[in-house]
């Protein structure tokens, strides 16, 4: 069956006489041992063979000539009915051509005419060294005598040919009169002139140009060639920045093309900013250039403050692909350092490039942080309604900047289950009262575990010391606190429980000054100088022999908490010290309560027997004043 | 009205008289006309079957060639492009008629022997097969009839056929392959008769 199919394929090509010998002997083979082959290649020779003997068409019976009067006739009667043979015709794509043709005429007859045309020096006319350029008779006529042409097409048409062979001799002239004029004009513009150099260098050029730019000529468009095609830089530094100031939109792409020629790449950047918005788009290719980096990141810090915000949004759309990742991050980071200058602006737009591939999360704080009134601008971008990711980036900027305003912002975070402990740690270090009463706040901390609350208040006290020691201060004053929400005896007593539970030595003048006041529960006041005396040092010994000087006769067992304290930090000899005024007796009796196993630890028992002991010792001092530390 | 022709006793080439043609010159275009007009009608004689249609629809092809020769921009040959329009007119013939309606011509077929007379039965045999021959091609749809016409019985290029058709080599082969088996299959009969 195979060698049939194989056979049959061969069948098919052999009356196209496309067999090798050898397929044919094959064929001649098979038909040979196969009977259905070989009948269906005798029916197929057969059919050949009756094809090709088919009747000759009977020639002889045509009439040549009398058909050749027939197709006259027919074509004559054509014509007769108004049916035009089409050989007289046009063909429809000449007419079609022809009319683009009279239409593209009429248009540049009219924009060659429209009122103001002659105002418009430098606008183009055609394209590059094909331009079709002003009519031959160059006169600045205020109406251009081409307008006679649109009354009579027909010898408009001759006379435009006639215009532009004339008008290529005439441009190449004139292109030299154009790069010649650059020249002079360029002789006191710098390389780096600021605008104003650069306008009146424009100015220079245009009453030099004067009446190349009456007569119409395409001036913008031979300076678009001539950046980008003179060999002569002066000449093409000259021209890209008189388009800078000078061009139409068209003259961008002149200079964008010009950014890629090393010797005027940086005349086409700085021309790009004397274009304004229209050099836009050029500049964002431009800044992808490490040598034109920092120009363009420069200039766009310095020029364009508000719209700079777009215009990194547009130079982000032109990130090279390819190449180093490094180099690329390199420079998107001049791109940070414009959103930096653009105020709160550019601190909206970092925020949405906090996540972009471009940037490491630590660049886009830190250029947060370079904003303007940074603080502002990031307590600004916290009042919107923000997604987890930027929450993570806001909470980490915060942490950065520490803006006063955020506080609420942050001890609202603290309530988060996905973001408390980073915002509790946050305002531990974050400074300032409003920091410190959001961390009293049971609201704030209500969802921290003691080992966190402990954690971030040692934090906080390893941070801002000073101010816990002046807030301590204050309440135990009765100074005016700056937070009216809360009680000062609130403040007082949460402030106490924290710095207790926090057991840092650093805590403890802190701890000692709220313990002196008189505002707390005098329960309160023993049981924090008690719990202290776990973590105090040596050092707290004469701030605590002043607080215990300063007792009355109503305090008397706060005083035998202080005795009982200054046994544990220094033994019998503080205890000695303290009690100095007390009789010999009284001493050795308070010693030798003191001395009991179990005393150090402060038990009722030995409070209330101290106090006791002590209570006389306080009396005396009634009547007095209070021993003023 | 005096033209190039006039002042050349050599025939000029084709394409010249094209051009003139084309310049609205009856003369170059009846050079023209005469040099294909009998290829033509063989083409169509083989298509339609029968000596007036062709001669007719020759006429025609002619008449429609001239009214649109500015459309002719030289690319292929001028034959090929008069083939062109009669494989169109054929066309247009066959759905005009419908192929139900075809007349066979068996008188124009019977006019000539069809092969070398071997015998009485042999020639019967070989004068029905022409006959059947010619009925069956008749009935191929036209694409397939127009390629086997032009490849088989006028021995073109497969090439050429395909500019002529509009349809691509490889297309045309397939085409003429389809069309030799569709009368191998209507014209078993009379094959394996003359075979025997």
């Amino acid at each position: 069956m195979k060698a049939c199919r194989r056979t049959r394929q061969l069948l098919e090509r052999s009356f196209d006489g496309r067999l090798t010998l050898d397929e044919e002997f094959r064929l001649e083979e098979h038909a040979h041992e196969c009977d259905a082959c070989r009948r269906l290649f005798e029916e197929h020779e057969r059919l050949c063979e009756s094809l090709l003997n088919l009747p000759s068409p009977p020639v002889e019976r045509l009439d040549v000539e009398r058909s050749l009067q027939r197709i006259h006739a027919a074509l004559d009667e054509s014509v007769g009915a108004g049916d035009a043979p089409e050989a007289h015709r046009a063909p429809w794509w000449r007419s079609a051509s022809a009319a683009v043709a009279a239409s593209l005429a009429l248009g540049a007859l009219y924009f060659a005419n429209r009122p103001g045309a002659h105002e418009a020096p430098g606008e183009p006319v055609g394209t590059g060294d094909s331009v079709v350029a002003a009519p031959a008779e160059v006169t600045p006529a205020p109406r251009n005598p081409a307008v006679a042409r649109v009354v009579d097409p027909a010898p408009a048409r001759h006379a435009v040919f006639a215009a532009t062979d004339l008008d290529r001799v005439r441009l190449a002239s004139a292109r030299a009169e154009v790069r010649e004029l650059f020249r002079r004009a360029a002789l006191e513009l710098t390389p780096d002139a600021p605008a104003a150099a650069v306008v009146a260098f424009a100015d220079r050029f245009e009453e030099l140009a004067g009446p190349l730019l009456d007569s119409s000529w395409p001036v913008g468009r031979i300076a678009e060639r001539l950046v980008v095609s003179t060999p002569d830089p002066i000449v093409a530094c000259a021209a890209a920045r008189y388009l800078g100031v000078r061009g139409s939109d068209a003259s961008v792409g002149a200079l964008v093309e010009a950014l890629a020629l090393e010797d005027r790449k940086q005349a086409a950047t700085l021309a790009l900013f004397d274009a304004g918005e229209r050099g836009r788009a050029g500049l964002a290719r431009a800044v992808w250039d490490p040598d034109l980096h920092e120009l363009v990141v420069e200039r766009a810090v310095e020029f364009a403050p508000a719209g700079c915000v777009a215009w990194v949004r547009e130079a982000l759309a032109c990130m090279p692909r390819g190449g180093s990742r490094a180099k690329v991050s390199d420079l998107a980071g001049g791109l940070l350092r414009v959103l930096s200058g653009a105020g709160a602006a550019g601190a909206r737009s970092l925020l949405g490039l906090a996540h972009h591939p471009a940037f490491g999360e630590a660049d886009v704080i830190e250029a947060l942080a370079a904003t303007e009134d940074a603080g502002a601008a990031v307590t600004g971008l916290l009042e919107a309604h923000h997604s987890p990711s930027e929450i993570a980036f806001l909470l980490r900027a915060v942490d950065r900047l520490h803006p006063p305003g955020a506080v609420g912002w942050v001890a609202q975070q603290c309530r988060s289950r996905r973001y408390g402990g980073r915002a509790f740690r946050i305002l531990a270090t974050f400074g300032g009262d409003r920091a410190l009463f959001a961390l009293l706040d049971p609201r704030v901390s209500g969802r921290a575990s003691a080992a966190e609350l402990r954690g971030v208040w040692r934090l906080a006290i390893d941070h801002d010391l000073d101010r816990i020691e002046d807030l301590a201060r204050r309440i135990a004053d009765a100074s005016e606190l700056e937070q009216p929400r809360f009680g000062r005896r609130l403040v007082g007593r949460r402030l106490l429980e924290a710095l207790v539970f926090a057991e840092h030595p650093r805590a403890v003048p802190a701890i000692f000054e709220l313990v002196g006041g008189d505002l707390l529960q005098d329960d309160d006041r023993e049981r924090a100088l008690l719990a202290a005396a776990a973590f105090a040092g040596d050092e707290h010994y004469p701030q605590l022999r002043e607080l215990f000087r300063g007792l009355d006769s109503k305090e008397c067992d706060l005083a035998a908490a202080c005795v009982i304290t200054a046994h544990s930090l220094l033994g019998e000899p503080a205890v000695r010290d303290l009690l100095s005024e007390v009789p010999a007796r009284r001493q050795r009796s308070i010693l030798a309560l003191l001395s009991r196993p179990g005393a150090r630890g402060g038990t009722a028992v030995t409070l209330f027997k101290l106090a006791h002991e002590l209570e006389p010792v306080l009396g005396s001092r009634a009547g007095t004043e209070r021993i003023s530390p | 009205m005096g033209t190039v022709l006039d002042m050349t006793t050599d025939a000029p080439a084709e394409p010249r008289l094209v051009e003139l043609a084309q310049d609205g010159d009856r003369e170059a275009f009846d050079r023209l006309t005469r040099a294909h007009f009998g290829r033509v009608y063989g083409i169509l004689f083989r298509l339609v079957g029968n000596h007036e249609d062709a001669e007719d629809m020759a006429q025609d092809c002619f008449v429609r060639a001239f009214k649109s020769l500015r459309f002719f921009r030289g690319e292929g040959s001028f034959a090929g492009w008069l083939t062109r329009i009669a494989l169109h007119l054929a066309r247009d013939h066959q759905r005009r008629k419908g192929r139900g309606a075809r007349i066979i011509g068996l008188e124009d077929v019977l006019q000539e022997p069809a092969a070398p007379v071997r015998g009485p039965l042999r020639e019967a045999t070989s004068r029905e097969l022409v006959a059947g021959l010619t009925r069956a091609i008749d009935r191929l749809p036209h694409n397939l009839r127009a390629a086997l016409v032009l490849r088989v019985i006028e021995g073109m290029e497969y090439d050429e056929v395909a500019e002529v058709t509009g349809m691509r080599p490889g297309t045309v082969r397939t085409q003429v392959m389809k069309a030799r088996r569709l009368l191998v299959r209507s014209m078993r009969p009379w094959l394996e008769a003359g075979a025997r």
